[in-house]
């Protein structure tokens, strides 16, 4: 094959090669450096003593509108589980009385402020 | 013989046209890789650490700690629970985020808990600096 038949394919190899040395280059040899993150995107367990200085904050300001908005920043799909559940957990994985205490408190709090959902009953039940 | 050097001449002018183009042609998917990258699709951290953390979070922590401060009146455990920030000291932290406070017009009750927070860290500090007599 002659340079003429080959046309402009080396372009194209030129770009793709291009591409993959960009891609390596920004995602693996020097990717962006994220330094002004935000608390859900904390190793988990960094978000559970996170979750537990809410609780502790909590116990000493009951303000739940507070206690909600700080939650919500940790980005769980369901807080009062969360919350409920680290409550059970914290004294077997290591946590202190007083921690598994405001933890439980706040998710006590949490609870009352659930919807509660009244089926009535019909006929047919 | 001078067309047969023009021909060469021009076979080398091509030669070289062509590796130019295959070098900008590179230069190219290389910038567009690295825009891709960094901006478009940049690499996403999940597990990140607390010292990362922008400072209105970071703020917002500091507030908790001195929140609770205010009921436990416990400095070891506040020292404790400021040190998850990492990076500063904790009382280097502490006035980060009454300076961010003051600056963002959080409220007085909050600036007042974070100030009281930092004064008995200020007080602890020189106690535990007092010389044993």
């Amino acid at each position: 094959m002659t340079r003429e038949e080959r046309g402009n394919w080396y372009l194209i190899t030129g770009v793709v090669v291009g591409l993959a040395i960009g891609l390596l280059y920004a995602w693996l040899i020097n990717p962006v450096d994220y330094v002004d993150t935000a608390p859900n995107t904390l190793k988990p367990f960094y978000k559970d003593q996170y979750r537990v200085m809410i609780a502790a904050a909590y116990d000493a300001n009951p303000d739940i509108v507070r206690a909600k908005a700080r939650l919500e920043l940790l980005g769980d799909e369901d807080a009062y589980r969360a919350v409920a559940e680290q409550a059970q957990h914290t004294l077997s994985e290591g946590g202190t009385p007083e921690e598994s205490q405001v933890l439980g408190k706040l998710a006590a709090a949490l609870g009352k402020e659930l919807p509660i959902s009244v089926k009535t009953p019909t006929e047919e039940d | 013989m001078p067309l047969d050097l023009q021909r060469g001449l021009w076979h080398n002018t091509s030669g070289m046209r062509r590796w130019l183009l295959f070098i900008l042609a590179i230069a190219a998917g290389a910038a567009i890789g690295i825009f891709y990258g960094w901006r478009i699709n940049p690499v996403e951290y999940s597990d990140t650490v607390p010292a990362r953390l922008r400072q209105d979070y970071r703020t917002d922590y500091v507030l908790m700690v001195a929140e609770a401060f205010s009921k436990d009146q416990d400095m070891a455990l506040a020292v404790e629970r400021l040190t998850f920030l990492g990076g500063k000291s904790p009382d280097g932290v502490v006035i980060e985020a009454i300076n961010f406070a003051d600056q963002e017009g959080y409220r007085s009750t909050d600036l007042a808990l974070m100030n009281d927070l930092a004064d008995e860290m200020e007080f602890f500090q020189k106690v535990l600096e007092t010389p044993e007599q």
